[in-house]
């Protein structure tokens, strides 16, 4: 794991989370922030599972938000068979968002997700998503040449993940990581 | 198609490129983040690095699975690894060389005062595929296992130690590339090592001294076990290491008797490799770079062939010398030329040539009794044994590296110009010269 530049800590984000339910934000799991974090172009990466069978982990490539309190998860659908076969069987889901640079991290656990195509605003954000974790893995150290090999995308063998957002969690290393992100 | 094995994918798990960690609650609610560490044990199994007691960790212990996504740094080729959970290490071989390791990954990584290691948790591989990726060549390397062969070649028709050590190293350099390299050996008797050969450093440090579980050095002579770090951290460099035990010790730091130690000043890749002999540590091959990242896993097997091989190399040139008899033989001694005055110090057995420091312990109170017995005899000639069994001398019942505590008085004296030769002249036999007269001095 490389040096972050700008290191982030767990309090900033539960601190940010408690002022924005007490300035009126409404009442969804992510604010409007984190929503912007989360499609900012940082690594996202993923598990599914489902009772008494084993988890299955994968690496994701984006994500958009969508109405009503869901999130659309981006990634390859070569090699994220057995991953995607369980979601479309209820599986629960959780994603992990983190940047490279502070080391800022949220996970946010989800349910009822279904496997979509995405559409050509999906594959046109994954590939502005990617080449933001590009520029992250650079910055902090990574030789372009494996930054680029692993941001590469092909856009038509994305699959989308479509899911309701139950909570959030803080993930950044240190104090306080793991506490829920709630108001 | 031949199934996946672990062995093939190690490179994956240097700790450079962050890991992906799925585990499941028994309710089957998932939970994902980065780990830092994967391990490789063996073919069979590796170990992650439980760091904190938090989500993954509660999961692991009740639920026992877990999926990893492992990424090559220098191809970008993923794996996804299914895994059993079976154990947890909180000390040994496994978690000092995972410790290592994390520390350095966390001093590069900005999080020393966060990523520290509670345990090493052991993991049965039960499955391993691969993830499609953009993939790029791998990079040419050096051909190891040839590298290995090549040097263990050339230090098997050594008959001497000190020229066994330095073909060592020059081997180390011109077949591994390896450019800084020294050779240190276990004092049994004070449980610390001590430098008898070293390479491409700007000043030999001959005699400088680590203590057993200080530094990369220490650690490994301590566990026994290879001790690597890609990137390196301040707690396991040796300055840091040499001078928080000198301080805790109530030493006063950089007092005269301190050889200099020669390592490189910022080195960002070392590795030690324990000599063992008989499943103990008799000494640590030691190699670093002011690159990061040089020393992976394949490193690791080559160079741990070459310290084996370097192992049975040192007992047969202790033993064979041991079983050898020559008396004493006594020569008229030299009397002209220059006062040379040796001071020795009986409380630490620690001897000044002139004004200057020499050397102590062990080596100091060899150098003093062929001193004294030369002086009194005008006897030149002298036999490993007779020092093995010299009461005075208090060496370890079977002192197995004495032929390298003389190793070590030889190059010491070579290099303070002293006016004092030791020189082998036979197998077990060595002849004590003086350019001079000897002054003798003790207190």
């Amino acid at each position: 794991m490389p040096r972050a530049s700008r290191p982030h800590t767990p309090a900033i984000d539960l601190v940010a989370r408690r002022a924005y339910a007490a300035e009126g934000g409404t009442s969804g799991v992510l604010t409007p922030e984190l929503e912007a974090f989360c499609q900012s172009g940082i690594s996202v990466i993923v598990a599914v599972c489902r009772p008494a069978e084993a988890p299955v982990a994968g690496l994701a490539c984006g994500c958009v938000i969508l109405p009503a309190g869901r999130m659309r998860l981006l990634l390859p659908r070569a090699g994220n068979e057995e991953l995607l076969a369980m979601v479309e069987r209820g599986a629960g889901i959780a994603v992990t968002f983190s940047q490279p640079v502070t080391h800022r991290s949220i996970q946010v656990k989800g349910s009822r997700g279904v496997v979509a195509a995405p559409d050509e605003e999906d594959r046109r954000e994954v590939l502005r998503q990617s080449q933001g974790m590009r520029r992250e893995l650079i910055e902090v150290g990574y030789p372009t040449a494996f930054a680029e090999a692993y941001c590469m995308i092909d856009p038509d063998i994305i699959v989308a993940v479509d899911f309701t957002l139950d909570a959030a969690f803080v993930q950044t290393p240190g104090p306080g990581a793991g506490a829920e992100l709630k108001s | 198609m031949t199934p996946l094995r672990l062995p093939a994918i190690r490179n994956c798990l240097e700790g450079i490129v962050p890991s992906v960690i799925a585990t499941a609650d028994a309710g089957g609610t998932p939970n994902v983040s980065l780990i830092s560490q994967v391990q490789y044990v063996d073919p069979e199994h590796v170990a992650l690095s439980y760091q904190f007691f938090n989500k993954t960790r509660r999961n692991l212990l009740a639920t026992k699975r877990a999926s990893v996504a492992v990424v090559d740094p220098d191809t970008n080729a993923q794996y996804r690894l299914t895994l059993e959970y079976l154990e947890t290490q909180t000390s040994g071989p496994l978690f000092e060389a995972m410790r290592a390791k994390l520390a350095g990954i966390a001093s590069h990584s900005g999080m020393q005062g966060v990523f520290r290691l509670l345990g090493s948790d052991v993991f049965r591989v039960q499955r391993i595929e691969p993830i499609p990726s953009a993939t790029m060549p791998q990079p040419i390397s050096l051909n190891l296992l040839s590298a290995a062969r090549r040097i263990c070649e050339r230090i098997a028709v050594c008959d001497e130690l000190g020229g066994l050590f330095d073909a060592l190293l020059a081997g180390l350099q011109q077949h591994f590339g390896i450019e800084h390299s020294m050779v240190m050996m276990l004092d049994r008797t004070t449980d610390r090592l001590y430098t008898v050969a070293s390479r491409g450093y700007p000043f030999s440090g001959i005699g400088s001294e680590v203590g057993m579980g200080e530094g990369v050095i220490g650690v490994a002579a301590l566990q026994g076990v290879p001790i690597r770090i890609g990137r390196m951290a301040s707690e396991y460099s040796y300055g840091t290491a040499v001078r928080d035990a000198a301080l805790a010790a109530g030493f006063d730091w950089g007092c005269n008797t301190a050889i200099p130690y020669p390592g490189l000043k910022a080195p960002q890749s070392q590795i030690a490799m324990p000599i063992l002999h008989g499943g103990r540590t008799m000494g640590v091959l030691f190699a670093e770079s002011p690159e990061p990242n040089q020393f992976g896993y394949d490193e690791e097997d080559a160079l741990s062939l070459v310290a084996g091989q370097l192992s049975v190399l040192i007992a047969l040139l202790q033993q064979e010398e041991a079983s050898e008899k020559a008396p004493p033989l006594v020569l008229p001694a030299e009397v002209t030329g220059r006062e040379i005055r040796i001071r020795y110090y009986r409380a630490d057995n620690t001897v000044f040539v002139g004004h200057e420091y020499l050397i102590k312990g062990v080596a100091g109170a060899i150098l003093w009794k062929i001193a004294r017995e030369h002086d009194e005899s005008g006897r030149v000639e002298f036999t490993n044994r007779e020092l093995r069994l010299d009461p005075a001398l208090r060496l370890p019942e079977y002192a197995e590296n004495l032929e390298a505590r003389l190793v070590l008085l030889q190059r010491r004296l070579c290099e303070r110009n002293a006016g004092i030769n030791v020189e082998k002249c036979g197998r077990g036999r060595f002849r004590f010269l003086v350019e001079g007269r000897l002054v003798l001095e003790e207190r």
